[in-house]
């Protein structure tokens, strides 16, 4: 049980880190990105790359991989998704040509695979993994993945968080997603502000890319693969909230894992090949009970219903 | 010169054209009203004057600048501020930062005392600095606002039905801070008001829009001499 714990921990670290980029790029130009996977298959192969030819550890990569991918999410926001959206395109149209965008951003990682695969004589290119190892931590063993994985979705929560209460440019985040109009109209960049945004998202689902060689085969269509969860995970959590958005992905990881984990036990002795199908029956299930996922739930309304409930016994 | 002038503007949203040629101006340390019936784009004219609608011919110039292309939030900082009708202030953040936003761009010297003068002209906000905009009243709501539009010391400002989330006492008293205010940072007001009476009262010049259009324009003393406008349009005798 402690592996499928660990496993499920690890999974949920990096759904974390998609859907706070799909629901942060949600908020700001109401797209549901599907280029957003592409970043993280982006990320494996630069990670992957860079340590082929120079040896750099996968992690030391993550700055690079972070650069990169937000750049390409910020380009594609500056010359696509902005213009278009100022056009008065509406969210099928946003929509499609991000679908358009994805299958081309996975065909450039394909013929880029084959082109090295090629060109270096090294098959795996087309399917690669990472070398993890066991680290001792008092009784435990966890693989040093994990760790660095859970480590390092901790610390961007935290600096997320203390960026958009702290600081006056997170500030004007927030209020520039709740209402761009009146943003301008004190004097705020809102296109900078959304860049910014489009940059950090692309750069996290990059990071993802440095992590999921040590879980799965990583190819040119694994964060494709991945996309749907993160969007799951987006949705359970609102789409209006980037605390929601790390509920949504924990929930959704654990869902995944330990649901499975669990199913394919006695009696039940569900075949593992079901497993895809559990994240989406979460999120229907999830929805069912709360429409507006999880930032819909009125926390303060359940509270005062508890305690007038007591006032009421009394 | 003019402080502001619009000349010739035709604007709208998208397609859908809703003013037709306006021609309007405001002087240094004036108070212009615009009045006119619901849906005749007083609205639509302060938004377009600060680049939030789609203007497809004409001129804005402001303090000798040709602003007519530049974003909003340029026009924010060249000391033109607006007092939107709805939505004027942010819901999911504190006062406090609604106050800071609304400072964006100035450095934090200056900042603070801006923001020192605003509660020493509006003290009752200082009760919920820190509370969340969406658990103050109509009437806190649009005392923020006002502050968030003023915070700046602008050259000139423009309020969207500034009291209609007021009291009539509170109303009144509002529009009586609006003149203290002109005066004392020598800035010009636009002031688009339902209450058309004490508006051209305490107003210098007026604009009477109807359908789009501007049909009248002159002194307040001249519209509120002219029965037959203040009858058919404002339902004024
Ligand atoms: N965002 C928008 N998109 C499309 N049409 C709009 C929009 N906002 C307003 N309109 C239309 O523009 C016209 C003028 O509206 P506007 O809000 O400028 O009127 P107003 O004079 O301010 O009215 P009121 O006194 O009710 O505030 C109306 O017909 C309105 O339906
Ligand atoms: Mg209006």
């Amino acid at each position: 049980m402690f592996e499928v714990f660990v496993d499920a921990l690890a999974y949920s670290d990096v759904l974390i880190l998609l859907s706070i980029g799909i629901t942060l790029t949600y908020m700001t130009v109401k797209v549901p990105n599907f280029t957003h996977g592409d970043y993280a298959s982006l990320g494996a192969y630069i990670a992957f790359t860079i340590n082929l030819f120079y040896g750099i550890h996968p992690f030391l990569s993550i700055p690079i991989v972070f650069i990169l991918a937000g750049l390409l999410s910020f380009i594609f926001y500056l010359f696509i998704f902005r213009p278009l959206s100022e056009r008065g395109a509406n969210l099928v149209t946003l929509m499609v040509t991000s679908i358009a965008l994805e299958l081309i951003l996975r065909s450039l990682i394909n013929i880029y695979a084959d082109i090295m695969s090629l060109k270096t004589k090294i098959p795996i290119f087309r399917g690669f993994i990472f070398q993890d190892y066991l680290i001792n931590i008092g009784i435990f063993l966890l693989p040093f993945s994990t760790i660095v994985a859970t480590v390092t979705a901790v610390l961007i929560v935290s600096l997320l968080y203390l960026f958009l209460n702290k600081t006056k440019f997170g500030i004007a985040m927030r209020a520039s997603i709740e209402n761009p109009d009146l943003a301008k109209v004190l004097g705020i960049n809102v296109d900078l502000v959304y860049s910014i945004s489009w940059f950090i998202a692309g750069g996290l689902a990059g990071i993802v890319g440095v992590f999921i060689p040590y879980r799965i085969t990583a190819n040119p269509q694994v964060g494709w693969d991945l996309l749907l969860r993160g969007f799951a995970a987006s949705v359970l959590g609102g789409l209006s909230s980037i605390y929601g958005a790390i509920i949504g992905g924990a929930v959704i990881g654990f869902a995944e894992i330990v649901g499975i984990y669990l199913l394919s036990q006695p009696p039940i002795n569900l075949p593992i090949a079901y497993r895809p199908s559990i994240p989406y029956l979460t999120l229907i299930i999830t929805l069912l009970i709360i429409p507006k996922g999880i930032t819909g739930i009125d926390f303060s309304k359940i509270k005062r219903k508890i305690v007038g409930g007591r006032n009421g016994n009394n | 010169m003019y402080l502001l002038e619009a000349k010739n503007i035709s604007a709208g949203y998208g397609k859908l054209q809703i003013l037709f040629n306006i021609d309007f101006f405001v002087n240094d340390k004036e108070l212009v009203v615009i009045i006119g019936p619901n849906g005749s784009g007083k609205s639509t004219f302060l938004k377009t004057l600060f680049g939030l609608t789609k203007i497809y011919s004409g001129n804005i110039i402001f303090r000798g600048i040709n602003i007519t292309r530049l974003k909003p939030y340029e026009r924010a900082r060249i000391g033109l501020a607006y007092l939107p009708q709805t939505n004027n202030s942010f819901e999911n953040l504190t006062v406090k930062e609604n106050l800071l936003m609304s400072m964006y761009g100035i450095s934090e010297d200056i900042a603070e005392k801006r923001l020192e003068e605003i509660l020493l002209f509006l003290p009752k906000i200082k009760d919920f600095m820190n509370r969340k905009v969406k658990t103050l009243s109509g009437g806190e709501r649009q005392m923020v606002a006002m502050a968030m539009a003023l915070i700046r010391q602008p050259n000139l400002i423009m309020l969207d039905e500034p009291t209609a989330a007021l009291a009539p006492k509170l109303a009144l008293e509002f529009l009586n801070k609006i003149v203290e205010l002109k005066e004392l940072y020598g800035m010009s007001v636009v002031l688009v008001e339902q209450n058309a009476k004490k508006a051209l009262e305490i107003g210098d010049r007026a604009y009477v829009f109807v359908a789009g259009k501007s049909i009248f324009s002159g002194k307040t003393e001249e519209l509120l001499r002219d029965k037959h406008l203040m009858q058919t349009y404002l339902g004024l005798s």
